[in-house]
């Protein structure tokens, strides 16, 4: 005789929130808290959304959750929610009295927890998830479907329910809720509702679309029900209306297209601790931060997460809050070298006072695929990257650590213009194709240009228009006769600005003739005429 | 007979010894393993000559320049993990010697760092030489506009610049690291302390990486790493042409080795030529 326990038959139960507009964001809050309280599989579909663009915010709310095998743990309890009296509660005639009776004390308590809430829904229980959400949307109160008798519950239900219920129940093309990135509440930079969840939700209204065009054709072909809908031939509905109207008819008939695809709940990367007595320095502010970073650290582990973004907030003995936006090029999850970029950049922004409450919030990001190779250069690991930069940038300055962008890249034709960005070795490498210098093969160096970044203010001596001599008053150029001049070039710029000094600026107006001048020392500078001041200055060196 | 020692004959047998032979052969053998010693505990090759000769086609004992005649007298280019110099008077062609190491490092994939201690790097000159920008680090040392505190400024430049560069070489991975710092005055060179090079040289050995200075006058001495030192022949006329015509100015620069360690004879040279390019 076998001891094996027969699999629980499947059962779905659909709490629809039909929420006025008051309660619109706390309806989704507690569908979820009461879809928990009962089983951790469940999904939650936000449908009919009003407004457009960013704003747009759902009106309804379906929650649809997985009670299989839920009807051994509650018994049948005589007691009925006050909210269940104002509507008569529906059961079905069908075989499976016992299995009925046992989710409609489920459907009870989901309405007796509603109630507690303050929150007016609608419940089906099926042994479908689809049946479960048309009979949701579709009828008020507390409906039970026994087993097997989908079908036969929704042949009687109004064929517009059909349209609303289209982008909820039809197959999923939303990438998994855990594939995308997540920011925490409260931090975030973004709209509130992420953009995979109105993308979905505009996916979904396409679907909506399509089903209403689709019964609207039912109803020239004098359908009403869904039941009529359900007992077309299904071949000669595919002929003349496609594939869709196939998945309609599944609906009609009660069957599932899609499998219960769980929403995963939000998980927040946070750990905060409020400490005794104020620290001050760095060194006590370690300890504290290795405390918290660990067990972070192995939540994203757990999760195959990585750190991309981390708040720091430091809670000051003044009641101020200092607050520190950590990003970094890829995401990491190594404490140490966390801790050590916290510190880095603490150490760059000190607090004006004493710290009384660490707080560490992370946002994650998908964790890192790296495909090694023997076949290609070693390139230092993201973290020892990121704690390279960091501490360069404690060194020298964040804003004269990176890579450089070239003229090519930057709209000006300012000579010397560059820019400066993030250095990152997962970026494109970007080549350039008009440099002669990337042809394989043998090419000569060309003559480099070192750029004073101030220009150095020269004296030139010149006759027949033409200089003859230049000198500086400036520590290390000598200067000297000139043996060869090639020259002018008249280059101008920016004129429509107002121009503020008289020294030639990195930014605002210029207008200049160059010269590229070899003295009789063997060097070779560029100099030239500012014609606003009538000022020479050295521009750079060859070299 | 002088020189030997007859011994007692033991068990019958009689032995004749070579002392001078025999100590001979005991400072060789303490020689040979004090080198692998130091070999295996990769401490510099001050007291040692026992170099591989390395391969001149291996790219990862040697980082070729990118110029066949340097690469040829240098045996392959700069070697890895040894600290080299470029040096040489102003408007030499040192500048141009290192963007085309830095092009042709880049063009292998590598990822270069260039500490500018006094920021006079040239964007427009990185483009031409064909150093892919994105493979670069580059790091900024403050600029020095202060005549009246301009060696203290300097020096405060120098050891910001010498930190970096030691940071770029802990990190590790990066096929040539370069610290240019031609334009500083050379009593502020001076006034490092001595030990400076002798750590960047402890960094840098055992790895891939180039580490590589440019300057007016020898600073590190290392005694495995290459010194070479560049002048300009002749006197070439300054000019450049616009509208995207290929410039015709060149200017020959002449290399000379003169410092060396087993590897290359010193005091070896090669002759290239460098061109003025239109843009820049």
């Amino acid at each position: 005789m076998s001891d094996r326990v027969a699999p629980p038959r499947p059962a779905f139960a659909c709490l629809y929130a039909p929420a006025p507009a008051a309660f619109r964001t706390p309806t989704a809050t507690v569908l979820l808290e009461i879809a928990q309280a009962f089983s951790p599989r469940y999904e939650h579909a936000p449908c009919e959304c009003d407004g457009s663009g960013a704003d747009r915010e759902p009106r309804f709310h379906t929650v649809v959750v997985d009670v299989s095998g839920l009807e051994r743990l509650m018994r049948p309890r005589a007691v009925r929610s006050p909210l269940v009296g104002a509507a008569e509660a529906r059961i079905a005639h069908g075989d499976g009295p016992e299995d009925a009776e046992a989710w409609r004390t489920i459907g009870q308590e989901l309405m007796r927890a509603a109630g507690k809430k303050q929150l007016r829904v609608h419940v089906a229980i099926a042994g479908t998830r689809v049946a479960a959400l048309v009979l949701a949307r579709a009828r008020p109160g507390l409906t039970v479907v026994p087993p097997g008798r989908e079908a036969a519950a929704l042949a009687s239900v109004p064929l517009d329910v059909l349209a609303h219920v289209a982008d909820v129940v039809l197959p999923s093309r939303r990438s998994p809720s855990t594939d995308r990135p997540r920011r925490n509440a409260g931090y975030e930079r973004g709209p509130r509702g992420d953009d995979a969840e109105h993308g979905r939700m505009r996916r979904g209204n396409n679907d909506a679309a399509a089903a209403r065009e689709g019964v609207s054709v039912f109803k020239q072909w004098a359908l009403r029900t869904l039941g009529e809908v359900a007992a077309l031939p299904t071949a000669d509905l595919m002929t003349r209306l496609g594939r869709p109207a196939v998945l309609w008819q599944a609906i009609a008939r009660g069957e599932d297209v899609r499998p219960l695809v769980p929403t995963e709940p939000e998980e927040r990367f946070e750990q905060s601790l409020e400490l005794e007595w104020p620290i001050e320095g760095l060194e006590p502010l370690s300890f504290v931060l290795t405390r918290l970073l660990e067990p972070l650290t192995t939540q994203l582990e757990r999760r195959d997460r990585g750190a991309a973004v981390v708040h720091v907030i430091l809670d000051l003995v003044s009641r101020d809050v200092h607050a520190r936006h950590l990003q970094w090029p890829s995401p990491l999850r190594d404490v140490r070298t966390l801790r050590t970029l916290i510190l880095l950049d603490i150490e760059a922004h000190p607090p004006e006072r004493a710290i009384d409450r660490v707080t560490i919030v992370i946002d994650p990001t998908p964790g890192r695929i790296v495909q090694h190779t023997l076949f290609t250069r070693a390139l230092p690991t993201p973290e020892r990257l990121s704690t390279l930069l960091a501490r360069l940038a404690a060194v020298l300055g964040a804003d004269r650590v990176g890579a450089p962008v070239g003229p090519m890249g930057l709209d000006s034709n300012r000579p010397g213009t560059f820019a400066m960005a993030p250095f990152a070795i997962d970026r494109p490498v970007f080549t350039m194709p008009t440099s002669s210098a990337c042809v394989d093969g043998q090419v000569d160096p060309i003559v480099a240009f070192r750029r004073c970044r101030q220009p150095v203010p020269a004296r030139v001596v010149v006759e027949a228009g033409r200089p003859v001599r230049v000198t500086s008053e400036r520590r290390g150029f000598s200067g000297g006769s000139v043996v060869a001049a090639a020259g002018p070039w008249r280059t101008s710029g920016h004129w429509w600005e107002e121009r503020s000094s008289t020294v030639p600026a990195a930014s605002g107006p210029w207008d200049r003739d160059e010269w590229d001048v070899a003295l009789s020392d063997r060097a070779r500078y560029r100099v030239f005429r500012d014609r606003a001041s009538d000022a020479w200055f050295i521009e750079g060196i060859f070299d | 007979m002088p020189g030997q020692e007859r011994l007692e004959p033991i068990y019958g047998i009689r032995y004749s010894f070579d002392v001078a032979k025999i100590k001979r052969n005991y400072m060789a053998l303490a020689r040979a393993d004090l080198e692998s010693l130091l070999r295996t505990r990769r401490l510099d090759r001050t007291l040692t000559t026992a170099h591989p000769n390395p391969d001149p086609a291996d790219e990862y004992a040697s980082g070729a320049t990118g110029v066949d005649a340097l690469d040829r007298c240098l045996e392959g280019g700069f070697p890895r993990g040894q600290l080299s110099e470029i040096v040489g008077p102003r408007t030499s062609g040192r500048m141009s010697l290192l963007l085309h190491l830095l092009a042709s490092a880049t063009r292998r994939g590598e990822l270069v760092a260039v500490v500018d201690a006094l920021d006079m790097l040239d964007v427009a000159s990185l483009e031409a030489a064909g150093v892919e920008l994105d493979r670069l680090l580059w790091m900024r040392g403050h600029v020095v506009t202060n005549p009246g505190l301009g060696r203290e400024l300097h020096h405060r430049a120098m050891e910001q610049a010498i930190r970096a560069m030691a940071l770029v070489l802990r990190a590790g991975n990066f096929g040539l690291v370069a610290l240019d710092v031609a334009e500083a005055p050379v009593d502020v060179i001076r006034r490092l302390p001595f030990t400076t090079w002798l750590r960047l040289q402890r960094m840098v050995e055992g790895s891939q990486t180039i580490a590589l200075l440019v300057g007016n006058v020898p600073m590190a001495r290392s005694p495995a790493g290459l010194t070479v030192k560049v002048e300009p022949l002749g006197m070439a006329e300054p000019g450049r042409l616009v509208g995207g015509v290929e410039p015709c100015t060149r200017v020959p620069v002449e290399s000379r080795v003169i410092r060396a360690r087993a590897r290359v004879p010193a005091t070896t040279h090669a002759t290239f030529i460098t061109r003025v390019h239109a843009h820049v």
